[in-house]
């Protein structure tokens, strides 16, 4: 059962985004090749676009806790700018300390108020936060007096580039993935019990390993990452943990999928979708923070549409808009395919006016591919109850038919 | 076994169809099926017996995989939905497909399309009052339809068939939620449309009695093959139930033995209930070790007052005592408290559909299944589903099937599978055994006695009378969301449930 859900887990309708990626990758790496261009994964793109990627991956995430949650955020571009806002105005004369808490706290509070208006008056989500997004943005517009705010203060500005710079190294990546490689062909002898029965796929893999070790012994192939990148590592590791790992991620995931089963299961489920809220106001402060610490000076209408590409990368990476479907590492995908496609632009040297159409297409491309081999590979089973006309694939288990026809009993 | 009606033309013929799903699944193993011009046939079988399938194939929704589907004597081609609805065969199912916000006249010409759009609004008026009067029956025509009872949608589903000129009727479950009175009617309808109209039906029910009131010939299905074919004037009751369930007979049979359970601990207390929703001032008690059996006609608010037990809707006033401490938090509080609820819409409350067997089975008792800091132990899930699927004989490829793909009666259950595991003792069952087939039927009955006999007390709401009078140690009685009766299943019967339920009794 085990081996059955890795083997699934490559399946295009699985893992349709890192397939997406692949090939966007391949294409960027022989357009570059033929116009003559350096290697385009070359160590300093790469490492330009994972820390363009970050800080979008750590909203993106958390977009899809949120969708998970069978809820709309679209605030979380004007919370990271309120953040960003209070980051600077507090740095210079209250410290980063401070600062970064005042940050935190403004951002969560929004979340906060979110959280209130969506589950105490029960308004739709997606109307709630369509009004913080503008009213938060507001208030940021009335407190700059529209105007750009810069960091003067050498010794501020300093301290706060420090969230963000100077990059950690990687350990050689060649080696890593050598020892892994050979670890693996370790482990699959030592499952078998035998060292003589070595399968084809062992010697690939040992010999993998070993050509691996040998050019990583004779190539610097580290990486420098800035620290959001760490972060976003971190947290994708952690928040798939905690989805799919501890009983907090199976109910969540249970409250999207039918809000109803779940309260009839007992689970508390006005906490876990306001717990969803905050949790996106707290990620969205941290990236103010980060943001801020990046360009130390702040554009009142900085960040305005990240909730959208955040959103975007969360659907790119199979997240249903219904709730009850998403995982924390194909929002990542999707987020890392979006800034290789813009990155690639530059590539190509598309023009600016192209570029949306090109990538709107791409968008709607990529999800009709693997709704597509989503469907194909779910044929109704026979059962006396599930004809196929209800048959639910991924859409909230809502079904307005059985609603009307609710008995009175 | 059928002499008279093989004399009459047969309208459909399968011969020799089989049916095996891309996953393997063989569903219909060369079944044979001769519906004679103007009958009412009754199809019945187990869940997964292939009663669906088998319509599916007559409905052109699905095509055999061996084997042919004869139509008046000539073999059809390229079988699909529109073809055979051209041939003049209409479907109505459990859930009709209505759309709410639209007028009856409007849903009644829906499935013409565009052709529809094209015909004078008094032509299709003209029409549809000529189809009400076939139907014998009159509903205003410019009603909404979400206004409507669920009776009146299944008539009017009917009535969509016959616009569309259909001649064949296949009947999915027509009355699985339907009282009484709006059964009669239909019957009604069924029979005049066949003895004047010529029109013939594939009638497919868990009801054995409906199916032998109603139809003239019934073909039984058991794993995909033919198990016989009847006159339904040579059948009765006890060998139907025989032949559907094949050689054991599941039925359920009461104990008469049973414990009394008069002095045991009450476990559950409700005092003075009233709420939004028409509960009208209900107290009662349940013991330990008793099954008490809720009886009410449609709108006597039975599902009103489980809710509210279990904290799915608000109390207004009153109270719920749980081993003498009064219940807060909602359904949170409820389930952590020990109370388990099975809801009536299984399929929309009970269960995640597109969830396997294995996590729906776990999402009530993940605090005992899982380990330390609040982690996922999957192989507890994985252990506990297998044990549901062997105690409770779920029918399935196993703890990773989705349940939404399974049959009405193995959702239900899952659905049971969620809680009997778990740390409950009070279970509120909510019309647990609709839409399932007799063999489960039989099943959960004896599954609501056990629980009650290891110590736990069921609270089960059920329409039918005799599941009542055969399950329950007493049945409370409900009339305009107030409780009128409470009665002694061994000094009691069908007509003075229903009395009581319809306030006969005062007069």
């Amino acid at each position: 059962m085990r081996r059955r859900a890795f083997r699934d887990a490559f399946k295009v309708r699985n893992a349709g985004i890192f397939y997406a990626l692949g090939a966007l990758l391949t294409v960027l790496v022989l357009i570059a090749h033929f116009k003559g261009q350096p290697f385009y994964l070359r160590p300093v793109n790469a490492v330009n676009i994972l820390e363009q990627t970050s800080l979008l991956a750590i909203v993106a995430i958390f977009s899809t806790v949120v969708l998970i949650s069978g809820n709309f955020d679209l605030s979380i571009a004007s919370t990271a700018a309120l953040s960003m806002l209070v980051t600077i105005e507090l740095v210079e004369e209250r410290g980063l300390v401070v600062a970064v808490l005042g940050a935190l706290v403004a951002a969560t509070a929004v979340g906060v108020l979110n959280a209130t208006l969506v589950q105490k008056l029960g308004i739709n989500s997606f109307i709630v936060t369509l009004g913080t997004l503008t009213a938060v943005r507001g208030l940021i517009l009335v407190v700059t007096n529209g105007q750009s705010v810069a960091l003067e203060d050498q010794k501020a500005i300093d301290s706060l580039s420090r969230l963000y710079y100077p990059p950690i190294s990687t350990p050689n990546l060649l080696l890593v993935a050598g020892a892994l490689l050979l670890a693996a062909a370790v482990f699959r002898v030592w499952r078998s019990g035998r060292a003589s029965a070595v399968s084809p796929l062992g010697a690939a893999l040992a010999v993998g390993g070993a050509a691996l070790l040998v050019a990583g012994a004779m190539t610097d192939a580290r990486l420098q990452l800035v620290r959001p990148v760490w972060l976003m590592l971190a947290v994708a590791l952690a928040t798939t943990l905690v989805l799919r790992g501890t009983v907090v991620g199976r109910r969540l995931y249970a409250v999207g999928g039918s809000a109803e089963a779940a309260r009839l299961s007992g689970i508390k489920v006005g906490w876990y979708k306001s717990g969803a809220f905050v949790a996106m106001a707290l990620a969205a402060g941290i990236v103010g923070v980060l943001y801020a610490a990046q360009l130390t000076a702040l554009n009142p209408n900085a960040l305005q549409g990240l909730e959208f590409t955040a959103i975007t990368a969360a659907v790119l990476g199979g997240t249903s808009l219904y709730g009850g479907s998403g995982t924390a590492v194909k929002s990542v995908g999707g987020a890392l395919f979006l800034i290789t496609l813009q990155n690639g632009f530059n590539v190509i040297n598309l023009g600016p006016n192209w570029q949306s159409l090109v990538e709107g297409t791409v968008i709607i491309v990529a999800v009709a591919v693997y709704t597509l081999a989503a469907r194909r590979s779910s044929a109704p089973i026979p059962g006396d109850a599930a004809s196929e006309s209800d048959f639910v694939l991924d859409e909230s288990d809502a079904d307005p038919q059985s609603k009307g026809a609710r008995l009175g009993t | 076994m059928i002499r008279r009606e093989d004399a009459q033309p047969a309208l459909l013929e399968l011969e020799g169809v089989t049916k095996v799903f891309p996953n393997g699944t063989v569903a219909l193993r060369e079944v044979d099926f001769r519906l004679a011009q103007g009958s009412v046939h009754g199809l019945v079988g187990s869940n997964g017996a292939g009663k669906s399938t088998m319509i599916r194939i007559v409905s052109g929704a699905d095509r055999p995989t061996d084997g042919r589907v004869v139509l008046r004597g000539e073999p059809v081609h390229h079988w699909a939905p529109g073809t055979a609805r051209a041939a003049g065969i209409g479907t109505v199912y459990q859930n009709v497909p209505l759309v709410p916000t639209l007028s009856v006249l409007e849903n009644v010409f829906l499935g013409q399309g565009a052709a529809a759009a094209r015909v004078p609004l008094i032509a299709q008026l003209d029409r549809y009052l000529e189809l009400e009067a076939l139907l014998g029956i009159s509903i205003d025509p410019w009603t909404k339809v979400e206004s409507l009872p669920i009776g009146r949608r299944q008539l009017l589903a009917l009535l969509q068939v016959l616009a569309l000129g259909a001649t064949l009727i296949v009947l999915d479950e027509p009355t699985a939620s339907l009282s009484r009175t709006e059964r009669t009617i239909i019957f009604d309808v069924i029979r005049r449309l066949s003895s004047r109209k010529g029109i013939s039906f594939i009638y497919v029910s868990h009801h054995l009695s409906e199916v032998l009131d109603l139809t003239d010939t019934v073909t039984i299905l058991r794993d995909g093959r033919v198990a016989s074919r009847w006159a339904t004037a040579d059948l009765d009751v006890g060998t139907l139930l025989r032949e559907v369930t094949g050689a054991e007979l599941a039925a359920f049979e009461r104990s008469r033995d049973r414990s009394r359970s008069g002095g045991a601990e009450p476990l559950l207390e409700a005092q003075g209930l009233n709420t939004k929703t028409g509960v009208r001032d209900v107290s009662f008690t349940l013991r330990a070790g008793e099954v008490t059996g809720l009886f009410g006609m449609m709108g006597s608010g039975r599902t009103e007052l489980l809710r509210a037990l279990y904290g799915a809707d608000p109390l207004e006033s009153g109270e719920v005592r749980y081993r003498g401490r009064v219940l807060e938090g909602g359904t949170p509080g409820r389930a952590a408290a020990g109370i388990a609820f099975l809801p009536e819409d299984r399929r929309r409350d009970g269960l995640l559909l597109n969830w396997d067997v294995c996590r729906n089975a776990s999402i009530v008792d993940l605090g005992r299944l899982g380990g330390p800091l609040g982690t996922l132990r999957p192989v507890n899930e994985v252990e506990r589903a297998l044990t549901a699927i062997d105690r409770l004989s779920i029918v399935t490829q196993g703890p990773g099937q989705p349940v939404g793909t399974l049959s009405g009666g193995n959702q239900q259950k899952v659905v049971f599978a969620k809680w009997i595991f778990g740390d409950f003792d009070v279970f509120v069952l909510d019309e647990p055994t609709v839409g399932v087939d007799v063999a489960t039927k039989a099943q959960i009955l004896a599954l609501t006695r056990d629980l009650a006999a290891q110590g736990g007390s069921v609270l089960i709401n059920s329409s039918e009378p005799d599941e009542l009078l055969a399950v329950a140690d007493r049945i409370l009685v409900l009339r305009g969301g107030t409780l009128v009766a409470e009665l002694e299943p061994a000094q009691s019967n069908e007509n003075e449930l229903i009395a009581y339920a319809t306030g006969l009794d005062r007069t």
